[in-house]
């Protein structure tokens, strides 16, 4: 049961029983006096005291709240700058431009490819942009305006990364090719597949994290929006953070959305790069070697939030 | 020593363990490093980045360690799909 604060709904009536205002001695006050010690303060002193003594507490747990902030803030500036000189030098060991550039020149306009063997066909190519404009079209006219709409009921945390909520055509064409290819899906059921062709990201401070993580997802489900899939990534090595796929259920389009402190964030961000390029496939398994270190590198700094790591997976049964 | 091999069958919204959508195997190389593999369409092993995805953050599928016994099922049921051929 929470604290009596001032302004509460239940806070006791001045004929409540507990009052001191009953100083005429009769009923169980007076029972009670010469047991304990006498409350001589008006309603107004108790209540203005009691105001006096929740300000002082809730402003000791604000500082040590910020100040563990900013401790974890400064260490990982410190371990970042240790981060980017490794990426620095890994570049310096396998240099971006060396890389070979994938020759196109005998495709069929139209088509798509990705490296040597993943190709999309003009017919399937042209099939998954439609899907992708459709898509394109639900996210402008109804999915980012409701998350907008959610966004707008905390001003303690903000959606981040808002310009890159649509992924990008190569990328979603990669996951498509893999679909088809390995999975037997035709093109437009690859598309409805992808959980992340519309993506949204919360970022809050760590002391408010998990119970901001809960209250948006009652937000999202609260605009009608369907928790498909919830996993918790906060225990694993190479990611830490939250990510959920949700159904609009009107259109039937999937989104994602992930839920980061700024670190966290951060730490996605810094290792993106290394991200694509493992899933590239083109590195040699030394390089992969080098690539996974670092990013487990990089989330083994990420401190987890209190409370994070015990929101439990969810998985919608088919 | 020899390569070790994992295999985990792919499970999407509308497959199960028992039915998954496909196979996948992350082969631990004996020179050092590893390699994932999916069964594909084309009846061969190809190289696929879907599992490393999963690790990172992607929600397409599950991934769900499994026997070699049911990976070579799970081939087996691709084959016979692919080629018309009943699987037993």
């Amino acid at each position: 049961m929470g604290a009596d604060r001032p302004g509460d709904a239940d806070m006791p009536p001045d004929d409540h029983p507990d009052r001191r205002n009953d100083r005429d001695g009769t009923g169980d006050q007076a029972a009670r006096r010469d047991n304990d010690p006498a409350e001589t303060r008006t309603r107004q002193e108790y209540y203005s005291q009691l105001r006096v003594t929740v300000s002082r507490e809730q402003s000791a747990v604000a500082r040590q709240t910020t100040a563990e902030e900013r401790a974890a803030a400064e260490k990982w500036h410190e371990t970042t700058a240790e981060s980017r000189w490794i990426w620095t030098e890994y570049q310096r060991k396998w240099p971006p431009a060396e890389r070979p550039v994938v020759d196109r020149s005998k495709d069929p306009p139209g088509s798509w490819r990705v490296d040597t063997n993943r190709v999309l066909g003009v017919a399937d190519n042209s099939r998954v942009d439609a899907e992708c404009d459709r898509i394109a079209k639900r996210e402008e006219e109804k999915i980012s305006p409701a998350l907008r709409a959610i966004e707008s009921q905390d001003p303690d945390r903000r959606l981040v990364g808002f310009e890159h909520r649509l992924k990008g055509h190569d990328r979603i064409k990669e996951k498509i090719y893999d679909r088809i290819k390995l999975l037997n899906d035709s093109p437009e059921e690859a598309v409805s597949h992808v959980s992340d062709t519309i993506r949204y990201t919360f970022q809050y401070r760590e002391s408010r994290y998990t119970q901001g993580v809960w209250s948006d997802i009652e937000r999202l489900k609260g605009e009608g929006f369907e928790l498909h899939k919830l996993k918790n990534y906060w225990s694993d090595d190479q990611y830490r953070g939250i990510n959920s796929a949700w159904i609009e259920p009107d259109s039937g389009q999937r989104l994602e959305v992930q839920f980061h402190t700024r670190i966290s964030y951060e730490a996605k961000q810094l290792t993106h790069t290394a991200y694509e390029r493992t899933r590239g496939k083109q590195a040699d398994a030394f390089e992969e070697l080098v690539l996974e270190a670092f990013q487990k590198k990089v989330a083994a700094d990420v401190p987890v939030p209190p409370g994070a790591a015990d929101i439990p997976d969810y998985r919608k049964e088919a | 020593m020899a390569d070790e091999i994992t295999y985990y069958a792919i499970v999407d919204d509308l497959s199960s363990r028992e039915q998954p959508a496909g196979v996948l195997r992350r082969i631990y190389l004996e020179a050092g490093g590893r390699r994932d593999e999916a069964f594909s369409q084309d009846l061969v092993w190809e190289r696929t980045a879907m599992l490393v995805s999963a690790e990172r953050g992607d929600l397409d599928n599950e991934f769900i360690e499994i026997t070699e016994d049911e990976a070579n099922q799970i081939v087996e049921r691709i084959r016979a799909r692919v080629t018309g051929a009943s699987s037993t």
